[in-house]
């Protein structure tokens, strides 16, 4: 069987921007604490984050809200630039970070388009109990070097592991599976899968909503049909990174056009 | 057996002979393969992990939660994906437990005041100390027939608690008062006149193609935010036509947002909008005539003066086209009338307006006229939760504070307990509780003692003279009836999911089960208190209420029939793995006793305090942001607080949002520090102006500015509660916490606001190239 390729299926229409993902994420995986110095400094961790976007003013305004996370591109930029191969792609699909290789020389975080490489200005620090809290299948990383999503590794070889060990195949859309924020996702606008099982959720969905001129079936409010257009798009497909995650369109009734993020 | 280039090299590069033998010896290859560490050092093999269920006692919304165990610590909470509320999905809130449960501020063992009240200097005691301190207290007021001196406050709880702490305070002949800051005792109310009940209904948003929400942030804070999340995902790409939400706020908040529509309307003015919707639909005959004529008293002219042409200068802001806003209300009656799923839901800032009954009464009498109750995508009015015990909350408006504040300084309240509460922090200064708490009428408080069940120092605590730490909720016991329901009964159980983490520290410190301090205090022979508990301790009286679930037969636990079940044992237990009991079969029964209301036909405006400058002045929009809340608990949470806001993406510091073009006119730019004064107070805010916040108003985020709560919460911006003035939202004695106006001055002083967002308004113009600039194209 082939090796499987995780990926992502992020529905802008369902997203309300607010944020679950992001402290499921941190629970996770260990991400330090991000002070207010941090926010003021501009060097907050924020593995995925939601980017939110002004458009128009009072009385006609709109905010766009769009979560962003490592693309785990299959032609990732910052790959090539790492110096000690500590980034590198693996045969799962996923874009890995080999800490104990990283030296910080931050090439990456300057190759990569998406800004989601994070670097760890600081020691990371839990004040005294707290540090009870951290999961012990996530390493965590000291000052110095590179950090960035990493579709929950640790959960995919927990899984991967234990269906091994029962004999079993890994269950599309297995909670165990998922990464925390897809978890967390209360509106399912984030959906997990394997891009290389034609049955998985995530397959299915990228094969009827990506490409253009095809043939969509949203209906307007009003149940006529206003669009085919397919809603998928990759963010900054123009670079051609071709990433593992694929976006699907918000749809704005109002100016009857479907706006991509 | 072939030799691979790689073992071939590993012999000859090492000891050939030795490699040889192990050959020879039958060693398999693969342990010859040295290979450096590729893989994430996450494929390190882990360690065992057990989940359990419980339950999410911090809200009345009891969302059911799994907790990841490892090693005896929690690690990670999620959703129960079997639950029917949340259905696997959780809050940030509620993975921020975490926090509260390990936080390195927790109180660690019971606390004595020595300074004074409010130095915030204590001493550890023994427990057998502290309740014996509490028990000679009570037995003292007791003995001098001043009972009644005794006020229990917490906050709502819809749990086993509540009727513990209102059998504790009932048989000592004490008051049990509740109090939020942000009060659902008006939205409760207009359910009661409308639906014939105060439950809070559910709302079929999942399944409704039309909504119109009236101030209510549902996507963010509103009631069940995490409920309502869930269905609307399905509300827009789920299997059906996509729905479509107008939002009526004025403010411009996360559900307004995501809204297909937002409409700005005056603070307090949204009743009047909804009557004008229903203008138009009841002169257009639009919905079915019986139901009209309920509604209108039989006069199809009954609510003619609402037209929207009358009434859309007096709901819009002067810079909106009237014609426009009038077209707007026509068009969204005839939408609304128009779908065959159609919902009207309404609360926050539109029920804290001073005619806030008047606003929810009239849209909530909406869903009667379009025929949306009990229907699917409408509301659904939950039963009666199932009758295991009385867990009917306990009700306590604002006005009921005042008089209680009254009482404080008229020397009527000598012991004041607290339990989750805050009213230090949640009640505005103008209400005079802290006056009361520091100074009395005389200069000393007349409340002598003031006992307070917190886990971490927060406001009360600081000026407690006795603080007795509970377990943290993941630590303790329970059975809660969520409110609202899913439709039907349902019971959910929380249990221990870790051993309490200051178990070490013996039977004399650390902390103990709230209920158990209560049960035991109430055994005191000496207060000989008659309080009829069906247990000796807790555990036992939760096992008594499961015991009455399994005796009625009815419901199932998971996929089992509860009839089914051989013995109470196994009901206990699966119930335990479960995390709740429910009962599809139940839903809600008609009423035959409940007359429906009519339409309000004469206009109620909402009153405002006045502000010092009334030619510059401001409505006051306080908020609650997606982490901290109310900021009751959740601010002393790290992770909340450098939570992103949805809208502003500011974190750990109070900003107020303002109109960026007004903030231009003003001279006020982003990380300026405003000042926000009532007429009751003020506070310092960092400006965060925005194109989305209109123009007469001004949005302040509740949570910062306590006293105490841990080095993450204290002296840590302001309290936007403290300047608020004291007005009661009519028929209900709500606070209404939006009619406040205020004035805005800049200080000249300037900080950097922490926030997520970057500070480049524009980027730059390489539209094509840009990363995630939204581009606009027709299809």
């Amino acid at each position: 069987m082939a090796n499987p390729s995780w990926g992502m299926v992020i529905d802008n229409d369902k997203c309300t921007g607010c944020n679950a993902c992001v402290i499921a994420c941190q629970s996770e995986n260990n991400i330090p604490i991000n002070e207010e110095d941090h926010f003021t400094q501009r060097r907050p961790i924020q593995w995925i984050r939601i980017e939110r976007y002004w458009e128009g003013e009072f009385p006609n305004v709109k905010a766009r809200f769009i979560p962003v996370l490592c693309q785990h591109c299959a032609d990732a930029p910052c790959e090539p630039v790492c110096p000690v191969y500590a980034t590198y792609h693996n045969d799962q699909g996923l874009n890995v970070q080999v800490y104990n290789r990283c030296i910080g020389t931050r090439f990456c975080a300057n190759g990569c388009p998406y800004q989601v490489r994070h670097f760890n200005f600081w020691e990371p620090e839990w004040p005294d109990s707290l540090e009870n809290q951290l999961n012990p299948d996530v390493t965590v990383r000291t000052r110095g070097i590179m950090e960035k999503c990493t579709f929950c590794v640790q959960r995919i070889q927990r899984t991967k592991r234990e269906s091994e060990k029962n004999n079993t195949s890994i269950k599309d859309g297995d909670r165990q599976l998922n990464p925390a924020c897809v978890n967390g996702c209360a509106t399912d606008a984030l959906v997990f899968g394997d891009f290389n099982n034609p049955e998985s959720k995530v397959s299915k969905m990228k094969k009827k909503e990506l490409g253009h001129g095809g043939h969509g079936d949203h209906s307007d409010h009003d149940g006529h049909k206003e669009h085919d257009e397919k809603r998928g798009y990759h963010l900054l497909e123009e670079y051609g990174t071709h990433p593992s995650v694929v976006y699907l369109k918000k749809v704005d009734y109002e100016s009857k056009t479907v706006e991509k993020h | 057996m072939g030799l691979t280039r790689r073992q071939f090299l590993t012999l000859i590069g090492g000891s050939t002979g030795a490699a040889v033998l192990f050959q020879a010896c039958g060693v398999p290859p693969e342990e010859l393969l040295v290979e450096s560490s590729y893989e994430m050092p996450e494929d390190m093999v882990s360690g065992l992990d057990n989940w359990y269920a419980t339950t999410d006692a911090n809200s009345p919304v009891s969302n059911g939660l799994i907790v990841r165990i490892m090693e005896g610590r929690a690690k990670k909470i999620e959703g129960n994906i079997d639950f029917p509320i949340n259905e696997g999905k959780h809050s940030a809130v509620c993975e921020a437990s975490l926090q509260s449960l390990y936080h390195p501020d927790r109180i660690k063992g019971p606390l004595l005041r020595v300074g004074n009240r409010g130095e915030g200097k204590f001493e550890e005691i023994s427990w057998d100390n502290a309740i014996d301190r509490l028990s000679s207290e009570l037995k003292k007021l007791k003995d001098s027939g001043e009972s009644a001196k005794m006020v229990f406050a917490t906050k709502p709880l819809n749990s086993q608690i509540n009727s513990i702490v209102s059998n504790f305070t009932t048989s000592f002949g004490g008051n049990h008062v509740i109090h939020e800051p942000l009060e659902q005792t008006t939205l409760k109310n207009a359910f009661q006149v409308i639906f014939g009940d105060k439950k809070i209904p559910k709302f079929d948003i999942a399944n409704s193609d039309y909504i119109l929400s009236f101030g209510s942030d549902f996507l963010s804070t509103w009631i069940s935010p995490t409920e309502y999340a869930k269905a609307y995902g399905q509300f827009r790409q789920g299997n059906k036509t996509r729905g479509y939400l107008v939002q009526v706020e004025s403010r411009f908040s996360s559900t307004a947002a995501n809204a297909d529509e937002w409409i700005y309307t005056k603070p307090g003015t949204e009743g009047i909008l909804a009557l004008s919707i229903a203008q138009v639909i009841i002169s257009e005959g639009l919905a079915d005539t019986q139901i009209i004529n309920n509604l209108t008293n039989n006069d199809l002219t009954y609510l003619d003066q609402f037209a929207p042409s009358l009434i859309a200068s007096k709901i819009s802001d002067p810079s909106q086209n009237t014609e426009e806003v009038i077209n707007k209300i026509t068009k969204i009656a005839k939408e609304l009338a128009s779908h065959n799923n159609p919902l009207v839901i309404g609360g926050g800032s539109t029920a804290a307006s001073t005619n806030g009954f008047f606003n929810l009464k009239n849209i909530y009498l909406l869903n009667y006229l379009i025929g949306s109750v009990n229907n699917k995508g409408g509301v659904i009015l939950n039963p009666d939760p199932v009758n295991i015990s009385d867990l009917r909350q306990t009700e306590t408006s604002f006005s009921d504070w005042n008089e209680l504040i009254k009482k404080m300084n008229n020397g009527d309240v000598k012991i004041l307990l607290n339990y989750g509460s805050d009213p230090w922090y949640g009640l505005p200064d103008s209400a005079g509780f802290k006056d009361a708490i520091i100074e009395g009428n005389n200069g000393i408080s007349n409340t002598s003692l003031i006992v307070s069940f917190s886990t971490i120092m927060d406001d009360i605590g600081y000026m407690s003279d006795l603080i007795l730490p509970p377990h943290h909720f993941l630590e303790d016991w329970g059975i809660n009836t969520p409110n609202p329901a899913p439709g039907h009964e349902i019971v959910a159980f929380q249990q221990p999911v870790v051993r309490p983490f200051f178990e070490n520290r013996g039977e004399y410190l650390g902390t103990k089960s709230f209920p158990n301090i209560l049960l035991s205090i109430s055994k005191d022979p000496n207060l000989n208190l008659n309080t009829n508990f069906e247990g000796e301790d807790y555990l036992s009286i939760i096992k008594s209420k499961a015991k009455n679930l399994f005796d009625s037969g009815k419901g199932t636990v998971g996929l089992k029939n509860t009839k089914d079940f051989a013995s109470f044992e196994s009901f206990w237990n699966s119930v335990l793995q479960h995390g709740f009991w429910q009962d599809t079969n139940s839903k809600y029964k008609n009423k035959k006793s409940h007359k429906l209301p009519q339409f309000d036909n004469l206009i109620e405006e909402p009153n405002f305090s006045s502000s010092e400058n009334p030619n510059k002045e401001f409505y006051l929009i306080p908020f609650e942001s997606y982490g901290l809340r109310d900021g009751i608990g959740n601010s002393s949470l790290p992770w909340l607080q450098a939570l992103p806001d949805t809208m502003s993406t500011a974190v750990w510091k109070t900003w107020a949002e303002i109109n960026a073009k007004v903030a231009k006119d003003m001279n006020i730019k982003e990380g300026d520090i405003i000042r926000i004064a009532s007429n009751f107070g003020n506070i310092e805010a960092i400006a965060y102006p925005n194109p989305g916040t209109p123009t007469d108003v001004i949005c302040v985020p509740l949570g910062q500015g306590h006293l105490g709560g841990g080095r993450f919460s204290e002296k840590r911006g302001a309290n936007i509660l403290s300047i608020l003035a004291p007005l009661n939202v009519k028929t209900s004695g709500a606070l209404a916490w939006a009619s406040t106006k205020v004035n805005i001055t800049n200080t000249g002083k300037w900080r950097r606001l922490p926030k997520f967002e970057n500070d480049v308004s524009e980027f730059p113009t390489d539209y094509e190239q840009h990363i995630i600039k939204i581009t606009r194209y027709d299809t």
